[in-house]
Order: structure tokens, then sequence, then C-alpha cells
């Protein structure tokens, strides 16, 4: 995936693109805008798994970034900056729609191992959507950045605020929660 | 998909002898996968957002307050009290704190070094001590908060620790990039508070897990010098 090198935006090539944001160049808040939406719309449909969210959630994401651009200090990177902006907006919209609670599969009622192999992965992989629902946030968080969005520790560290063991730590606890409530299913994912 | 190893704790999982099964690791980066993204629908839709808002410029702060939104509201106040009166209260604050450790200290082996000290490396100093201050009050205000204490004083103290944030967040002396990371969270964290008291009371659960989510109480005590 590309991501590994877009995330790399050192503080010279973007420190140019924020000061013409902030003289009010208007193509240049486009130009922020399209080097970075894609990441943000993603992580947001990632963690809600719903499109009308999400492109909420990136609206006010970028909303936020241009009205705080100015305080914006280069400490962190353009992009850890945006993501933790991101990551603030979907998790105070999804309290408030609290539809985490309404996607989670009750995992004893699910239907029974099909005798052909040929549903076998599609079942798994609805189990592993629900095991994922069902990580506690913190935990969740950090496994969909790092398995599934490919955000390296330091990224999602600095997005987060946390120490990079700390994420490292919670990305290990994900994943042996998870293999601990696929267990039934280890003959197929081995 | 390498993650840097450096300051890696004894014990500490780098992430390569527990990952899953490539079999699950493969289904997982399938988990809710995104269509195409809508970039010009969602452009257009922060364009509209964004047309009694527009970016505003440094110099260029307005002097009255934006009506408050949920947008506008947590960002930085586009009102300010005249600089001087912030970072003089600071000061204040500091040099109070610095002349009582001073009278501690000129009995003591250092107290002719101090004296040594150049104008802003003490400037940085006192700015530091109040920052110290800072965040052992916010301490106990977020502690607080955690036990479910709730009311008007709350919020009172809430908006002094939130202007006084944003001073430290101006000031010099608070360079060492975790601390103003944490004032950075902190700055949310009081903005949210504050929203939620203006809201209605659910919302204020959104705040003590955001202090959970971002380790904001184990930071702060971090933070904090030894004797506070």
């Amino acid at each position: 995936m590309g991501l590994q090198t877009a995330v790399l935006d050192p503080m010279t090539q973007r420190a140019p693109l924020v000061q013409r944001v902030l003289d009010g160049d208007p193509s240049a808040e486009r130009e922020l805008y399209d080097a970075h939406v894609d990441r943000v719309y993603r992580l947001a449909y990632r963690l809600t798994g719903d499109g009308d969210q999400a492109a909420e959630y990136t609206q006010d994401t970028f909303v936020r970034v241009f009205d705080r651009l100015g305080e914006f200090r280069g400490e962190a990177a353009l992009s850890t900056w945006i993501t933790s902006i991101a990551l603030s907006m979907v998790y105070s919209g999804m309290r408030k729609v609290r539809r985490l609670r309404q996607r989670e599969t009750d995992l004893d009622d699910a239907a029974p191992m099909p005798a052909t192999g040929r549903r076998a992965e599609p079942d798994l992989k609805r189990k592993l959507a629900a095991a994922i629902d069902a990580l506690p946030e913190g935990y969740r968080t950090v496994f969909v950045m790092h398995d599934v969005e490919g955000y390296t520790h330091q990224e999602i560290a600095g997005a987060l605020g946390i120490q990079d063991g700390t994420s490292k730590a919670q990305l290990s606890r994900a994943r042996a929660k998870l293999r601990e409530m696929l267990a039934e299913f280890e003959g197929e994912w081995r | 998909m390498s993650d840097e190893k450096d300051g890696q704790a004894v014990g500490e999982s780098d992430g390569q002898e527990d990952q899953l099964p490539e079999g699950l690791s493969r289904l997982a980066r399938e988990y809710h996968e995104p269509p195409a993204v809508p970039r010009e629908a969602i452009w257009a839709r922060i364009r509209s957002a964004r047309v009694d808002a527009p970016t505003v410029r440094p110099s260029d702060r307005p002097t009255v307050p934006r009506p408050p939104d949920r947008l506008t509201a947590t960002a930085r106040p586009s009102f300010r009290l005249p600089a001087w009166i912030g970072i003089a209260a600071l000061l204040a604050l500091g040099v109070a704190v610095g002349r009582w450790s001073l009278g501690a200290w000129r009995g003591s082996p250092e107290g002719p070094q101090l004296a040594a000290v150049d104008q802003p490396a003490h400037e940085g100093a006192v700015v530091r001590v109040a920052a110290a201050e800072h965040l052992s009050r916010t301490e106990t205000l977020l502690t607080a908060l955690r036990v479910g204490e709730r009311g008007p004083a709350l919020e009172a103290q809430a908006r002094d620790l939130l202007l006084t944030t944003r001073f430290l967040l101006d000031a010099r002396g608070v360079s060492e990039p975790r601390v103003r990371a944490l004032l950075e969270d902190l700055e949310l964290i009081l903005v949210q508070l504050l929203q939620a008291q203006a809201g209605n009371g659910g919302e204020l659960d959104l705040v003590t897990d955001a202090l959970e989510q971002r380790d904001v109480l184990p930071r702060l005590r971090l933070a904090l010098p030894p004797t506070l």
C-alpha cells in the first residue's frame, strides 16, 4: 500500500502548503484537502462501517482543520495532527449515534458451520468483523489503524497522544482477544 | 509495515511475534472495506459549512467573539485578553513561586549559581513553574470530573484552566514536545467539558471517555514534579 510513503510528509515539504492556506490561497486549501482526505475518510469508514457517517466525520474533520490550522505548530507531522482531529470527530460522533451496539453480532447466535467450504470464508469474515466490533474501543482503534489501515505505531501514538509502547501493547492485546474469540475457527485460518 | 524499535522497553512486543495468521490478517484488511472516497461531495459540504467561517489568518483575528457553534466553539476563542495581562499573571505567579524557591536556595550551595542564570532561561523556568502549578490544578479538576462532580463551580474552574492552558501554549518556556502535546489535549478536553456543560449532561461521558482514551491523567501525573 502507498500509505507508508503517503504518511512521510516532512515538515519542510508541508510547511509551505500550510502557510499558503493561512495566507488565504483557496487552491492551497483544496490541495491540502486532496492530500489528506482519502486517509481520513478511509479511517472514518473503517471505524464506523457507514458511508454517511464517514463522510460527515470527514467533513467535520476538515472544517476543524481549516479553522485551527493557524495553531498547528509543526511538532508532529501534519498528517498525524489531522488524524488526531479525525479520531476525535469519529468517536464523538459515534457515541452520539450509539450505533456500535446495534452492529454487534452475538457470536452465540451465529448460523451453524456450513458443511461445504464455499461458505466457510464468508462466515469467518463475518465472525471476524463481529469480533473486531466487539473489541474495547482503545484496542479496536489501534488494531484498525495498524493491522487494517497500515499506520505505524509512531503515527498511532502521535494521533492518540499515547506512547509507542502503549500502542504496541494495545495491539498485542487486541490480537490476543481476536484469537480468543475466533478460537473455534482456528482450522479455517491456519 | 515495519515499526521502529527504538526505545522499546524490555518485554514490550514489537508486533512481530504475535501477528495474526496470514489468513486472518488478510480478512482483517477487508474489515469495513471503504468504497471510493466521495471527494467532491465532501468538499462541497466543507465549503458550505465554512461559508460563514472562512479561514482566519493569525494576523486577522477578530476582536469580537464569534457565535458559538459546535465547530467554532472548539477552536481557540476569536477574542483574547490583551496578551500582557495573561503573561503578566503567569509571570507574577511564577516569580512568586520562584522567589519562594530562591529564598530556600539562597541557603544552599546552589544559591550563587542561580544568580548567574541568564534572563531568558530564568523566564523559561518561571513559565515552567507556572505550568507545573497549572497542571496540578487541572489534575484536581479532571479527577473530580472522573468521580462524577458536576456543576457551575466546576464549569467556572474549567474556563479559568482553559484560558491558562492557551496562554501557556502561546508562552515561551514550554517547549518540551510531550508537555505541549499534553497541554493541547487538555485544551481539547476542557473545551469539550465546557460544551457538554452547555449542552446535555450525557455528553460529559464523552469527556471522561476522552480522558481514558488519551491517558490524560497518567500523563498529567507523570508531568508533575514530585513536590506538587
